[in-house]
C-alpha cells in the first residue's frame, strides 16, 4: 500500500498542549506547549531519528503518534488509516502494528509479571484462542530473537541487568509483529558498551522484519548511525529535517550546529570548536514570540527573528529548516499547511 | 533467526554475569517479616485465634436436636453461678446434662452459671467473622472506588474525594448505632454496616497508588499492547497496589473486632442468647468486684487479638517497604 511513495506513518501538524490547572476550581491558567505543529514522515522499513534536548517534546511526540497521549490537533495516518480519529475497535487493531520501546528498563517492566508474562501479554490480548502452548513457544522464540535464553521465561524482571531488561522490552514490542516501533530513547539509560549491542540488535531486527522506526534520542551520533533521516526538535518545534548524513555534515539551522558541536571528539589533542548556547531553554509555558530559538541564537536578527514566527521551509531538495536566517535554495517550497 | 548477531557472543557473557539472587519480591518480604519478632508473634496469635474460633464453632454448635453440643454455652446452672476459674462443678446440685466438659469450669461461670469458656469460644467466631467479612466488604469497596478514582481521574476522582470527605465527617459509631436501632440488631447487619462505613482509608490508599502507577511505563506498554481498561486495572495495576491495602486491612480487622465488641457492650450486638466477647464483658461489669474474671477474660482476649492484628499489620507494612530491602534498588 505504501509502495506508491506515501509514507507508512504520516504526521501532519501534530500539536499537544498540556493544561496547567490551579486553585480549588482547577481553572486552566496556562498551557505547556509541549508539541507544536510537528510534521514527520516515516517510510516503510525506514528510520527517522528525532533529536533534541530534554523537555523539547520528543517523547510527547512519540506517544501522541501512537495515541498513548491524545493529541490536541493534527493528523496521524498509519498506512492511510486515520489514527487520531480511530474509534476503539479500529485503534485496537492498529495497536498490533504500532509498538513502543521505552527509555527506562526498570519502570517499563511490571515487577509482578514473569518475563513470559511481560513478553506474552500482547499475545494473550490478541491471540488468546491459539492456546497456552503456542504463546509459550512464541515467547521462547522472541527471547531467542533478542538474544536472551528461553530459560528467562519464568523469571522476574528484577533478576536481570539493565541491558537484558531492555531486550525483554524489545521482545515485548516485537511480539505482535509490528510494522512500526517508536523507540523512545531506548539506549540512553544503558552503559556505552551495552548501547552498541542494543542498537545493533535494533538494526538487525529492522532488516529481518522490515520494521519502521521513529528513533528518539538526545545523542546525535547514536541517531546518525541508525537513521535515514533526522529531525531536530527545539521547544516543541521541528527546526530542521533532512537526510541523516546531510544534517550531520552540513547543518543549516543554528541550533543543529550547536548540537553537533557538542558531540565529544575522542581525541585529546583536538580542541573542539564548541558553540556554547547562552542561557537556558525558555519555558514552554510561555515560549518567546517569533522564533522560539531566537533568544539563544548566534545568528539572530532581532528585527525579524524576535517578531515573526518562521515556518518549516524546504531550502534544498529534501532539507527543511525553520529559520529566517537560512537562505532558501532554488527549490523553495512552502510546506506548512 | 539464521543470522548470528554480533550481540549473541556478548549474550553468553551477559548470561554468565551473576544475576541478583533469584528471590521473588514476595519471598523477600517473607524473609523480612520473619526477622520481626513482634510481627511473627502477631501472626502466631492470629493463627491460634483462627484455630480456636473454628474449633469453638464445632464445640458449641448444636448440630442435631437430640445431641447437645460438647460445650453448651446456653446451659444455665443457678447453683453454680459466679464460680471461679478452674472450679470443679457441683455434682450433687446439677443434672448430668448440665455437667461442663471435663467437670471443670476452666474460665469460671457467670451470673447464670453459664460456662464462660464455652461462651468465649462461641464469641470468638463472631469476632472472627465480623472482622473478616466487614473488612472484606470495606476492602472490596475501597479497591473499586479508589481504583476508579485513580485510573479515570477527572470528575470521577473529584466525586470520590468528596464522598470520602463526607463519609469521614460522619461519626461512625453514632451512625452504626442509629442504623441498628432502626433496623434491629443482627450479626450480618453489623458486618454489612461496619464494612459500608470503613472503606475510605482503603479507597485513599488505592487511589494514591493508582495515580502513581498510571504514569509508569509498564502501564503505558500494556495500553500500547491493546489491553482493555479492565485488564490493565486488574492484571497490571492492582497487584502492584495491593501491599498497602493488605496492611491496612489487617489493622482494619482489629478495628472491626473492637467496634463489634463496643456495639455488643452497649447491647446493639448479636441478639441473645448468642454470646459475644463484648456482651460477656457487659454482663460481667455488674460483678466486677465479686467475679473480676468475668470482665478480665473477655477484656484480655480482645486486647490480645487486637494487639496481635495490629503488630502483624505493622510488620507487614515494614516487610513490604522497599527501602528495607537488600540488593534491589526498589
Amino acid at each position: 500500500m505504501t509502495d506508491n511513495g506515501s509514507p507508512l506513518v504520516d504526521v501532519r501538524g501534530l500539536r499537544k498542549y498540556f493544561p496547567i490547572k490551579k486553585g480549588v476550581l482547577k481553572w486552566t491558567v496556562a498551557h505547556i506547549q509541549a508539541v507544536d505543529d510537528v510534521d514527520l514522515a516515516i517510510p516503510e522499513r525506514g528510520c527517522v531519528g528525532l533529536v533534541g534536548e530534554s523537555g523539547c517534546g520528543k517523547t510527547t511526540t512519540g506517544r501522541a503518534i501512537l495515541r498513548l497521549i491524545e493529541p490536541d490537533a493534527g493528523d496521524v495516518f498509519f498506512d492511510g488509516i486515520d489514527v487520531v480519529n480511530a474509534d476503539r475497535d479500529e485503534l485496537r487493531r492498529l495497536r498490533r502494528d504500532m509498538q513502543i520501546i521505552f527509555q527506562d528498563p526498570f519502570s517499563s517492566l511490571n515487577p509482578r509479571f514473569t518475563v513470559g508474562g511481560i513478553v506474552g501479554e500482547g499475545l494473550r490480548v490478541f491471540e488468546r484462542d491459539r492456546g497456552r502452548q503456542y504463546i509459550r513457544d512464541r515467547v521462547a522464540e522472541l527471547l531467542r530473537t533478542v538474544g536472551l535464553s528461553p530459560d528467562a521465561t519464568d523469571r522476574y524482571p528484577h533478576e536481570f541487568s539493565g541491558g537484558q531488561r531492555q531486550r525483554i522490552g524489545i521482545a515485548r514490542a516485537l511480539a505482535l509483529n509490528p510494522r512500526f516501533i517508536v523507540c523512545d530513547e531506548p539506549v540512553s539509560a544503558l552503559d556505552v558498551s551495552i548501547q552498541a549491542q542494543v542498537i545493533n540488535l535494533l538494526e538487525d531486527l529492522q532488516e529481518e522484519f522490515g520494521i519502521a522506526y521513529l528513533f528518539i534520542a538526545h545523542d546525535l551520533s547514536v541517531v546518525r548511525h541508525i537513521s535515514d533521516e533526522i529531525a531536530v526538535m527545539y521547544l516543541g518545534w521541528i527546526v530542521e529535517r533532512g537526510p541523516a548524513d546531510a544534517v550531520c555534515d552540513d547543518p543549516l539551522h543554528p541550533y543543529t550546529k550547536a548540537l553537533l558541536s557538542a558531540i565529544p571528539i575522542p581525541d585529546p589533542h583536538v580542541k573542539p570548536d564548541r558553540i556554547v548556547l547562552e542561557g537556558d531553554v525558555p519555558t514552554p509555558v510561555n515560549p518567546p514570540p517569533g522564533c522560539r530559538f531566537c533568544p539563544r541564537c548566534r545568528d539572530r536578527d532581532e528585527a525579524v527573528c524576535a517578531v515573526e514566527v518562521p515556518t518549516l521551509q524546504q531550502v534544498q531538495p529534501g532539507r527543511f529548516v525553520r529559520c529566517h536566517r537560512v537562505e532558501a535554495g532554488p527549490a523553495t517550497e512552502e510546506t506548512t499547511p | 533467526m539464521s543470522e548470528a548477531y554480533d550481540t549473541t557472543e556478548t549474550y553468553e557473557a551477559e548470561q554468565s554475569e551473576p544475576v541478583l539472587p533469584a528471590r521473588t519480591p514476595l519471598q523477600e518480604s517473607w524473609r523480612l517479616l520473619r526477622q520481626n519478632r513482634l510481627a511473627m508473634g502477631g501472626l502466631v496469635m492470629f493463627v491460634l485465634f483462627f484455630v480456636i474460633s473454628v474449633a469453638g464453632v464445632f464445640l458449641t454448635t448444636e448440630w442435631h436436636p437430640q445431641r447437645p453440643p460438647l460445650m453448651n454455652p446456653r446451659t444455665t446452672r443457678l447453683p453454680d453461678k459466679l464460680r471461679r476459674p478452674l472450679a470443679r462443678y457441683n455434682a450433687e446440685a446439677l443434672r448430668d446434662d448440665q455437667r461442663p466438659l471435663g467437670g471443670i469450669y476452666v474460665l469460671g461461670t457467670d451470673s447464670l452459671g453459664r460456662d464462660v469458656l464455652s461462651r468465649m469460644l462461641q464469641g470468638a467466631w463472631v469476632s472472627l467473622t465480623v472482622g473478616f467479612v466487614a473488612v472484606g466488604i470495606s476492602v472490596l469497596l475501597g479497591i473499586v472506588i479508589g481504583g476508579m478514582a485513580g485510573y479515570w481521574g477527572k470528575w470521577v476522582e473529584m466525586f470520590v474525594i468528596w464522598l470520602i470527605d463526607v463519609m469521614l465527617c460522619i461519626p461512625r459509631f453514632i451512625l452504626i448505632l442509629t442504623v441498628l436501632a432502626l433496623w434491629g440488631p443482627g450479626l450480618f447487619r453489623i458486618m454489612f454496616i461496619v464494612g459500608l462505613t470503613s472503606w475510605m482509608g482503603t479507597a485513599r490508599f488505592v487511589r494514591a497508588e493508582f495515580l502513581s502507577l498510571r504514569e509508569q511505563d509498564f502501564v503505558t506498554a500494556a495500553r500500547s499492547l491493546g489491553a482493555s481498561d479492565i485488564r490493565i486495572i486488574f492484571r497490571h495495576m492492582l497487584p502492584n497496589a495491593l501491599a498497602p491495602v493488605l496492611v491496612s486491612a489487617t489493622i482494619g480487622i482489629a478495628g472491626a473486632i473492637l467496634l463489634e465488641a463496643g456495639l455488643s457492650f452497649l447491647g446493639f450486638g448479636v441478639p441473645e442468647p448468642h454470646a459475644t466477647w463484648g456482651k460477656i464483658l457487659d454482663d460481667g461489669r455488674k460483678y466486677l468486684f465479686d467475679a473480676p474474671w468475668l470482665t478480665f477474660i473477655p477484656g484480655v482476649a480482645i486486647l490480645i487479638v487486637v494487639l496481635s492484628f495490629n503488630l502483624f499489620g505493622e510488620g507487614l507494612r515494614d516487610a513490604f517497604n522497599p527501602k528495607l530491602r537488600e540488593g534491589e534498588p526498589a
